[in-house]
């Protein structure tokens, strides 16, 4: 068989696929050359304080754990960037497979009862009356959930002890909204616009005192916009009525429904 | 579910090498040799005889995958679990860890003083890698 000559890269494709190879392998390495160091230095502040090396006295313990609770926001910074360059130079590989949506969102809820528990936040899902109707999405399931931690994460650290993080699901049309509400401070009005940007921190209410990097919101929004999905955000004031203007973000991811069956999912 | 006491580990870096006796040894009460490459590794298996190996993905001389190809075959390490430690953190580089004999992956860093514990599930009777199978990876 003949293989059209229109089937042939262009002479001039050819050699850029060679530096984008270089630049992932590059990155690849500088990101296992950070991590290695990394591993030392958050197994040794690790151990001392969680008492391996005897106990500490009182500053230095809590050294010890602003020390571990930094190191592990590099290694979470390291993954992101990665994410990052991988993302913007569109060579992440996303494997998209139909997948119910209840399910994921059931499976991310179980793996954050734990941390939020430790904020004293009471976090569920809200369960609509036509919770038995399947709906399926087409995702990658690991890069949702990358999402989905974000959001839930994001959720938490900006709640106060008895607040609660809400997740909720509704069909709208041919497509499916999961929405995470929280019942914090709110949304800057002045960095809304922004919000979804890289390196933008949702202050001046979410305070950066919380680890974030200004990279999770962005890559959310990538990776979403990758899976043929939106991100978008409000802070209302009348759903929160009596706690105070601005209380209260709610982020919505919004994918298209497919057929469960559907080979091209 | 076999026990858990012999651990056997290999790391080129020094410094990991001590927080992986300390949270091995000190934390897990586990009786521990530690290696500097894989090639200390073969040697040291038949005379420690440990109940589980864990090893660095990236060694130089031996890898860790050639490390452990070498363990499989030869008969009286052929059936010890083995853990590979990698500090790669995206799935298809983790994907690329995943070889046949391999019994589970822990991603560095690792939380050092949970180490111990969670290597356990890994001395399970059936525990090892299936292609096409995640659920045997701890990140």
């Amino acid at each position: 068989m003949l293989a059209s000559i229109f089937d042939l890269p262009s002479p001039s494709a050819l050699p850029l696929n060679i530096p984008e190879q270089s630049t992932d392998e590059f990155l690849a390495s500088v990101a296992h050359e950070l991590r290695t160091p990394l591993t030392s230095l958050l197994g040794a502040v690790g151990l001392m304080a969680g008492g391996a090396a005897g106990s500490l006295p009182q500053g230095a313990q809590a050294l010890a754990e602003l020390a571990q609770r930094n190191g592990e926001r590099l290694s979470r910074l390291i993954d992101d960037l990665l994410d990052l360059s991988r993302l913007e130079g569109d060579r992440m590989r996303l494997t998209l497979s139909a997948q119910e949506l209840g399910s994921l969102i059931h499976e991310a809820v179980a793996q954050h009862q734990v941390i939020a528990g430790r904020h004293g936040v009471a976090l569920r899902t809200v369960e609509d009356q036509r919770a038995e109707i399947e709906r399926w999405v087409a995702v990658d399931p690991d890069r949702f959930q990358q999402v989905m931690a974000n959001l839930l994460v994001n959720a938490i650290r900006h709640s106060a002890p008895g607040d609660s993080v809400q997740v909720a699901l509704q069909e709208r049309g041919d497509r499916v909204q999961i929405s995470v509400r929280d019942q914090g401070p709110g949304i800057d009005p002045a960095i809304h616009p922004r919000l979804f940007e890289r390196f933008v921190h949702a202050s001046s209410g979410r305070s950066n005192s919380s680890g974030s990097n200004g990279l999770g919101l962005y890559l959310s929004r990538l990776l979403i916009e990758r899976m043929g999905g939106r991100i978008t955000a409000e802070s209302p004031i009348e759903h929160f009525a009596g706690t105070g203007p601005g209380r209260g973000t709610i982020f919505h991811l919004d994918l298209p429904r497919v057929e469960a069956t559907d080979p091209d999912a | 579910m076999t026990e858990l006491r012999r651990v056997l580990f290999a790391d080129d870096e020094a410094d990991i090498r001590t927080i992986l006796s300390l949270s091995l040894g000190t934390v897990g009460g586990y009786a521990i040799r530690s290696c500097t490459s894989g090639f200390e590794v073969l040697r040291e298996v038949h005379g420690f005889a440990p109940d589980l190996i864990l090893l660095d993905v990236r060694m130089p001389d031996l890898s860790g995958p050639e490390t452990l190809i070498a363990l499989r075959k030869d008969r009286s390490s052929a059936k010890i679990p083995v853990v590979f430690m990698t500090a790669q953190s995206t799935l298809a580089e983790l994907e690329q860890c995943l070889i046949p004999g391999l019994t589970g992956l822990i991603v560095k860093p690792f939380n050092p003083m949970t180490l111990a514990k969670d290597l356990l599930p890994f001395c399970a009777p059936r525990a090892s890698y299936r292609p096409g199978s995640q659920d045997i990876l701890h990140a």
